[in-house]
């Protein structure tokens, strides 16, 4: 029988888990909800935002500083990755896909050559143990969650209500209608790019203290990503925040009874049912496109 | 319903959202005979084709084939059966050649067999001499025949041909006329689709006109009523300004 | 008289490979025996990818479904060399058929995705049960246990791997030039071509596509099962994406012949990574910086951005 308290701790778990997930699956849906291809490299710039983290806290300077820097640097390397290489061939999906599955394995190998073969860590800058419905939870990953989810929120909101969503949905509904009402939309694709990077990068920071960072964990991160978007609808931020949720506590909650590694297995399993059953992508099925 | 008939639909509506593109229309198509269809853009013809063809459902109404419920079977099953059709923009395999294009679609369908080979619908098109060639490398017009060809060894009873003298040259259309002519010895029936009115018009033994989703005339291509019913359903839609 | 030079042409490179045997210094054998299975599986890449277009990037999962079958059979039920092959090529074939499913169901960038996840899933599967797999570190196999061992009396280990290689992959070649001159062969490139169009001439392109995910599963699961006998060693890393993208790059540096460009593009990839082998782990690096080039170099073959928009754009 398992404890109450134990079943507490793990739905706590899988909601900030969730949160954090979401953080990194939105720059994926953002990027494919604008440009149609999927950036097989989105996972890498998750873990280049630890990578950053990590070394800015081993050079000295705070981990407050990676919370800011992080976000940025990973946020122009999603603009070069854009600029330099995406841009090159108008986003066509084959050689995109393509292209970012090669920059995914040279990020890797950066990473590797960077951080050396075995995880690294750093530890919270803070993490007081706080009280919530009578067990005691890690203060820093509380942090996490609410910052997570305060970053999905608010660019949930940018998207429907100003006026850069506007122009990014527009993108997504019709590339060229936008282009001949005088819109850039090479423009418009590279801040899509830069929000992802920055939303990657901000997530590898805020979980670089409670992570192994190590140069595969962006795998990982794409791999669950994957699943959220699939479940959520590739395009649908909400559907993507929804989503992440119910992976978070899903594989909290089956972590009690299984290991790690096995409860990824059935999240997994419960996508590639949930895409069978929908038959995504088909003619008739349920993708936006 | 009398033997005669291959094709019948009842009462078919389409709708998408709130438009209506199909608009309770009843048609009998009869063995070996070719219909004409015809009516300005947006009246609803291509839109009629498909729900025949099976790759659009009807929102309301029946499809009979050789007397047969077939509303709800897709539009594999249909070509199973024996209902073939062209395409607005040819579509035919790109990689292969002309004759893997024909020798694909020979057999496939249902129905008994028009043509005794590859060689004899070749000749029949006009392309024998590019039996091999690769199909990416054929015109538009070359395209169009093709995929004529391509129903016609189908095995086919019915050929649905949506638009086929669209973008082909004047000699083009002279031979697709007379293979169309050709083919009423063959006791296949055909809907012919066509924007060309004189074209339609000259091959059909009937002619349907369609207007905004419904069937407003269907006689005789000779019919002087059914002439009127052309000039002032063309009239009204220039009018109309679209 | 074009497809008699198309034969000559497909059998020229194996033809090569069994008359220079002699005269190869020792690592060249061993070098040229591994790239001959990789061929196989690049074949069975092909079918999947080039004919039928389906970019799948779950194809490591039918590699190492050959390879554990036959390599976990050899060390829990028997160590017959033979019986295990097939099992290896029984659960490649289980696996495809799996895979196939799905892939029929789901189109575009999800068949990609899909199949991803599902090699993952196997991945995961087998370091989850690392007691019975070995994880990434793998398990070596008996000796007695590989197909090499009846012929030691005979030949240098060596030798007999080079040879097992070759004949393997002269089946293989022989079977994608008969598939690719048959009927079969070409209602796959018709689904790849204009799936919609196949199925309004009454095919069934669903069981056409399951067909081909089975083909490419038997070719890909012999790829596996002949590393785990030929090499007497299984491991999750096979299991691993790296595994899965390889094929791609091989399939598109080949060239459109599909005959000849998979042998071709998976000799020519891994001859250079090879030459960077000295490098801080250059094999993945160079897989990494060919995709890169071939997504720009497929802009300008015509075949490879067909072949790419085909299998990755969306079905409207």
């Amino acid at each position: 029988m398992i404890q109450l308290e134990y079943l507490g701790l793990a739905i706590l778990d899988g909601l900030v888990n969730g949160f954090s997930i979401a953080l990194i699956a939105s720059g994926l849906t953002i990027v494919f909800g604008i440009i149609n291809i999927v950036n097989l490299a989105h996972g890498e710039l998750y873990m280049l935002g630890a990578l950053v983290s990590w070394v800015l806290v081993s050079a000295g300077l705070g981990y407050g500083s990676a919370l800011i820097v992080a976000p940025l640097v990973v946020s122009g390397m999603a603009v070069l990755l854009n600029m330099l290489i995406l841009q090159r061939f108008g986003h066509e999906p084959g050689p995109t896909m393509l292209a970012t599955f090669g920059i995914l394995l040279i990020i890797q190998q950066a990473g590797l050559a960077i951080l050396g073969p075995a995880p690294r860590a750093i530890s919270p800058p803070f993490n007081p143990p706080v009280e919530v419905g009578g067990f005691s939870y890690s203060g820093f990953k509380l942090f996490i969650g609410l910052a997570s989810l305060a970053t999905c929120l608010l660019v949930s909101v940018i998207f429907d209500k100003s006026r850069l969503g506007t122009l990014l949905r527009a993108v997504q509904e019709n590339r060229l209608m936008v282009g001949s009402l005088g819109i850039d939309a090479g423009r418009v694709i590279m801040i899509g790019f830069a929000l992802a990077g920055g939303l990657a990068g901000l997530a590898g920071a805020l979980n670089s203290p409670v992570r192994q960072i190590h140069f595969l964990m962006g795998f990982d991160a794409l791999v669950a990503s994957f699943v959220v978007v699939v479940l959520g609808g590739m395009g649908s931020l909400r559907g993507t925040l929804t989503a992440a949720v119910a992976l978070g506590l899903l594989e909290s909650l089956t972590a009690l009874f299984l290991a790690p590694t096995a409860s990824r297995v059935v999240s997994m399993l419960i996508a590639l049912s949930y895409v069978a059953v929908r038959r995504l992508g088909q003619a008739g099925g349920g993708s936006r496109s | 319903m009398s033997p005669s008939q291959i094709l019948s639909l009842r009462g078919v509506s389409k709708f998408f959202g709130g438009v209506q593109a199909v608009l309770d229309v009843y048609l009998d198509v009869l063995e070996g005979e070719m219909l004409g269809l015809i009516g300005p853009n947006g009246a609803g013809k291509s839109t009629l084709a498909k729900l025949i063809l099976g790759s659009l459902k009807p929102s309301t109404g029946k499809v009979f084939f050789g007397g047969r419920d077939i509303t709800g079977l897709s539009r594999r099953e249909r070509a199973g059966l024996g209902i073939a059709g062209t395409n607005q923009f040819p579509r035919v395999f790109s990689s292969l050649t002309l004759r893997e294009n024909l020798e694909i679609s020979l057999k496939s369908g249902g129905g008994k067999h028009l043509f005794e080979s590859v060689a004899e619908v070749a000749e029949l098109l006009g392309l024998s001499g590019l039996l091999e060639a690769q199909a990416s490398s054929l015109s538009h017009g070359q395209r169009r025949l093709l995929e004529i060809g391509m129903a016609l060894v189908s095995g086919s009873r019915l050929l649905v041909l949506d638009e086929p003298s669209q973008g082909l040259t004047g000699g083009e259309v002279e031979r697709l006329a007379s293979i169309l002519t050709g083919l009423s010895s063959k006791r296949l029936s055909v809907i012919l689709i066509d924007h060309r009115v004189d074209f339609v018009k000259s091959l059909s033994g009937r002619v349907g006109v369609m207007s905004k989703g419904r069937m407003v005339a269907l006689g005789p291509a000779g019919d002087k009523g059914v002439a009127d019913v052309i000039e002032e359903v063309y009239l009204r839609g220039l009018d109309a300004g679209d | 008289m074009k497809g008699l030079a198309r034969t000559i042409v497909t059998f020229s490179i194996p033809a090569v490979l069994a008359c220079i045997y002699p005269i190869l210094p020792e690592y060249a054998k061993f070098f040229l025996a591994r790239v001959m299975i990789l061929s196989v599986y690049a074949y069975g890449y092909a079918i999947c990818f080039q004919m039928l277009g389906m970019l799948s990037l779950g194809h490591a999962a039918l590699f190492a479904a050959g390879m554990y079958g036959a390599g976990l059979y050899t060390i829990y039920a028997s160590p017959s060399p033979l019986s295990a092959l097939l099992m290896g090529v029984a659960a490649a074939l289980a696996f495809s058929l799996a895979m196939g499913l799905l892939s029929t169901r789901v189109g575009g960038p999800f068949l990609t995705i899909t199949t991803l996840l599902a090699a993952q899933a196997l991945y995961l599967v087998a370091l989850h049960f690392n007691e019975i797999t070995g994880g990434e570190q793998g398990i070596v196999l008996g000796r007695e246990a590989t197909l090499v061992w009846p012929l030691s009396p005979w030949l240098g280990e060596s030798d007999s791997r080079y040879l097992f290689s070759l004949v393997t992959l002269v089946i293989a070649v022989t079977g994608v030039w008969a598939l690719s001159r048959s009927r079969l062969g070409k209602l796959f490139i018709a689904v790849r071509d204009d799936e919609e169009k196949l199925e309004s001439l009454g095919y069934n392109t669903a069981t056409l596509k399951l067909l081909g995910f089975a083909l490419s599963g038997v070719y890909s699961g012999t790829a596996g099962a002949l590393q785990a006998l030929l090499y007497s060693y299984v491991g999750a890393g096979y299991a691993g994406i790296l595994n899965s993208v390889e094929p791609v790059l091989w399939v598109l540096v080949g060239g459109p012949l599909i005959q000849v460009g998979p042998l071709l593009g998976c000799m020519l990839v891994n001859i250079i990574a090879d030459l960077a082998r000295g490098m801080l782990r250059g094999h993945v690096l160079i897989v990494g910086l060919g995709l890169v080039l071939i997504a720009f170099a497929a802009g300008r073959l015509s075949w490879a951005y067909r072949l790419l928009r085909r299998s990755t754009g969306l079905v409207s």
